[in-house]
């Protein structure tokens, strides 16, 4: 993998590595996720944080950085760019119950739109997403891979009170509520599984670069489950390699 | 020797600060700590802290406290009554508490948040890295009536006093210029030159006010900057301008969220992160655009 590294400052003490016209953001998410985990352990005396959104990765420093830094972690970069990386990551199914009491977001829309409420559901138990990365609130997840014609905008006024372990969608993006919140994405359903858990570390279990398939579960089945929402009930996953 | 604080009463309020939780931003976490830095830092320095301990922040009506051992105890920030039993305590002064003293501190007078420092300082549930209050990272967002908060022991008082007594005098004409100026300093933000000239004239002679306001955020609206920006999610930090569609500019704070929809106008310097933390709903600010200091490189 061969780019440029291009450098903006961001207040006195991050950066901005920008990425928008060199890699496909959608192919390198667990690479680029690597690179921000290795780059936060290599240069640990002088990073506090390493994040990575959608077209940039930006690099929070404990000290004013300086040129001699940025040759530093531009040269490491490039290094790690050249490498082969071997990467494992995991295939997450996550049950959701798409009753219609959660799936309230989603019967509005469906009414306006020329897609039905089953195919809608359907369509989307067909879809395999990529954890993109985290944001918004602890342990929420972006997840990507949503095709276009399930795409729903999202709402112009946030709900004041979105359920945890609520699945949602929002424009491209699918998400999963980690705790209860403010929200403005749709409502589509419900799982019982926490991806947040502030008892184990690392509190997330799944990383940029896992892949997620929703399968549907019963009321009953959903409700029977829902006391564990608490405990720590990690999903069902199988591992794969990626190799860069 | 460990002794500690119960809180008889928690104020309007009130949660356990240190310097923040890092490491932790890819999962979501805010960084927490501080909302006003150069008053935190202040009060530890007082009590003789030399690094940055966990502190108690509140905002706008303080605490009642009592104490069951020895401390060395300073309050910073916002200009407001400070009672040590039935004595009058001033801001910015170490003083000594020993078991069975009762601390209170009454409503701002200017200013909107306090530091109250102990030494050694508090060492109450640190989970990952960080002794900071945020909910669901802790199990509570502030403290709660009745709670029992640990504070390190250590160093003696004797000590302690001298120590703050002569940080006080160094700091002095520092502390005397704490100004509540409502002209706050920036850098240009990521986003700052690709907004059109007038914009950008409009953004920096606009008079904002400021509208709701937390430990994740402050809105201010008053400019006409409607805008056809298409948003885009990317990090964000505490003190980052945010221009939203409608024109509002939000910042982000202490608890704010790691990626943000909107564009990053603006970078708020650290300072005026401080200074701004001490105004509320309803005062007015203005910005003024800072270089970056490149005297380090």
């Amino acid at each position: 993998m061969c780019f440029k590294i291009n450098f903006n400052s961001y207040g006195e003490k991050a950066i901005i590595i920008d990425f928008k016209n060199n890699i496909d953001k959608n192919i390198y998410v667990a690479w680029q996720s690597e690179l921000c985990i290795s780059l936060q352990k290599e240069f640990h005396d002088i990073l506090e944080d390493v994040v990575f959104s959608f077209s940039e990765i930006t690099l929070f420093f404990k000290i004013l950085p300086n040129r001699v830094h940025e040759k530093k972690i531009s040269t490491w970069i490039k290094n790690f760019s050249l490498t082969k990386q071997h990467i494992i990551r995991n295939l997450w199914e996550i049950p959701v119950c798409f009753d219609e009491v959660f799936s309230e977001d989603l019967l509005v829309k469906s009414e306006n739109n020329s897609i039905t409420y089953e195919s809608y559901i359907s369509e989307f138990l067909k879809c395999i997403f990529e954890v993109h990365h985290y944001g918004f609130l602890p342990g929420f997840l972006y997840l990507s891979g949503l095709p276009l014609k399930l795409h729903l905008p999202r709402k112009p006024t946030p709900e004041k009170y979105v359920a945890p372990g609520t699945v949602a969608v929002g424009e491209s993006y699918v998400g999963v509520y980690p705790q209860k919140s403010p929200g403005g994405w749709n409502r589509i359903g419900r799982t019982y599984c926490s991806f947040f858990n502030n008892k184990n570390n690392p509190p997330c279990y799944t990383l940029p670069g896992d892949k997620i398939k929703f399968i549907s579960i019963s009321l009953d089945e959903y409700q029977s489950q829902i006391d564990k929402i608490h405990q720590n009930n990690i999903p069902k996953s199988s591992s794969f390699e990626i190799i860069y | 020797m460990k002794s500690f604080i119960k809180i008889i009463d928690p104020g309007f309020h009130t949660s356990i600060q240190d310097n923040g939780r890092y490491g932790y931003r890819r999962l979501g976490f805010p960084v927490s700590g501080p909302m006003d830095k150069y008053s935190f830092t202040t009060a530890n320095k007082l009590v003789g802290n030399f690094k940055d301990e966990a502190v108690l922040e509140t905002t706008f009506k303080g605490p009642k406290l009592l104490f069951s051992g020895p401390c060395v105890v300073a309050v910073s920030g916002a200009i407001i009554p400070i009672f040590k039993n039935d004595e009058n305590i001033e801001l910015n002064k170490p003083f000594f508490c020993d078991l069975g003293d009762v601390l209170e501190l009454g409503v701002v007078e200017n200013g909107f948040r306090n530091y109250i420092s102990f030494s050694g300082g508090l060492c109450q549930n640190k989970i990952f890295g960080s002794y900071s209050q945020y909910y669901p990272i802790s199990e509570n967002g502030t403290i709660t009536k009745g709670q029992n908060i640990k504070i390190k022991g250590g160093v003696t008082y004797k000590n302690k006093i001298k120590g703050g007594v002569t940080y006080k005098n160094k700091i002095k004409n520092e502390l005397n210029n704490l100004s509540f100026d409502s002209k706050l300093k920036v850098f240009e933000g990521p986003y700052w030159n690709n907004l059109e000239n007038e914009l950008k004239n409009k953004i920096l002679n606009t008079e904002f006010k400021i509208g709701s306001n937390d430990r994740m955020a402050y809105r201010l609206s008053g400019g006409v900057l409607e805008n056809k920006i298409s948003s885009f999610s990317a990090s964000v930090m505490p003190g980052t301008v945010q221009l939203t569609p409608k024109g509002d500019l939000i910042v982000v704070m202490r608890d704010g969220q790691v990626t943000g929809g909107y564009p990053r106008i603006l970078q708020l310097t650290e300072n005026s992160q401080s200074l701004l933390s001490q105004f509320r709903t309803g005062k007015v600010i203005s910005f003024e655009i800072s270089e970056y200091d490149k005297s380090h490189q």
